[in-house]
């Protein structure tokens, strides 16, 4: 395990919210535009009020897992961009890689019993 | 007879999760009055038409943010905001047919709410508490005066302390998953 990953590994695991948030700053975007992916990527399953949002928001960036990420909407000053910082990435792939092992672990021992969804 | 298009109300609440609140200002919302600004203790309103909007308040405390960027954030997820005082931002937003609007969405950022007005709080009853101390230890003319302003120090802490308790009852039915995070989805 390289070093980054072993402080990424700190983090684990994310609420919901903070996952679909990274996911969701895999190319730089602002708060809106984030509220607006997590809303189309979970199909409106997810809906994050803008509360949740800034407070996640707050804290990603003291963590150091987002950092802002210049202003790609220049005349728009209000709307921040943010973006993942390396560490930010390594959380995110960490917590996939975790999700996915969680998944499959599931999915076998359901089916071995005749679990039914 | 001209009719008011404003109006002030002096209220207390003692339930400082807010939720009291809301309630009290949707109801107000509905018989036409809007929130317009918060001048210490007093609520001021003005007239509008009657509508079904619902009202959620936010504690920021005294941290420093960015107001623009936070105030923007709200505006785009469709919340108007509606007056502030001191830390806490009252934002509303009409109830459409849908689930209802929440500004938290999720356990951990009402828990992390309800901390910051615990922290927010937690300062006025030390302050309080030392204060009813000096005036218990210290060579104070003990006289009629010195009683009123003991008593009402302290009835001030109590309801504070009582409040305060709520409040960390509200988290660990929180943490205990006994109320949904969005209160209003039911």
């Amino acid at each position: 395990m390289s070093k980054l990953d072993d402080k990424a590994s700190g983090f684990l695991p994310l609420t919901e919210a903070t996952y679909f948030i990274l996911v969701s700053l895999v190319e730089p975007c602002h708060g809106y535009g984030i509220m607006q992916n997590v809303a189309s990527i979970s199909r409106g399953a997810v809906k994050l009020g803008p509360g949740t949002l800034y407070g996640a928001l707050t804290n990603l960036l003291k963590q150091g897992l987002i950092e802002r990420a210049g202003e790609l909407e220049p005349e728009d000053e209000r709307r921040k961009v943010y973006g993942l910082t390396k560490l930010g990435r390594s959380v995110l792939a960490l917590e996939t890689e975790r999700l996915g092992s969680l998944f499959r672990i599931g999915e076998e021992s359901l089916k071995r019993h005749g679990g039914k969804k | 007879m001209k009719e008011r298009t404003t109006r002030t109300v002096f209220r207390v609440f003692l339930d400082f999760s807010g939720q009291e609140e809301e309630r009290w200002l949707s109801e107000l919302a509905r018989r036409g009055w809007f929130l317009k600004s918060i001048p210490v203790l007093f609520y001021r309103f003005k007239k509008g038409q009657p509508g079904d909007w619902v009202y959620r308040i936010d504690y920021r405390g005294s941290t420093k943010f960015d107001r623009k960027e936070y105030l923007g954030l709200f505006k785009d997820a469709g919340w108007e905001f509606a007056a502030s005082s001191a830390g806490r931002y009252f934002f509303r937003t009409q109830r459409g047919s849908g689930p209802m609007p929440e500004i938290f969405t999720d356990k951990d950022s009402r828990i992390a709410l309800h901390k910051r007005i615990i922290t927010g709080l937690g300062l006025f009853v030390v302050i309080l508490i030392l204060e009813i101390s000096n005036m218990l230890t210290n060579r104070f003319p003990r006289g009629a005066f010195w009683l009123i302003v003991l008593l009402m120090t302290s009835a001030i802490a109590l309801a504070l302390g009582y409040g305060l308790l709520r409040v960390y009852s509200q988290i660990r039915r929180l943490k205990k998953g006994q109320v949904s995070p969005a209160p209003g989805n039911k």
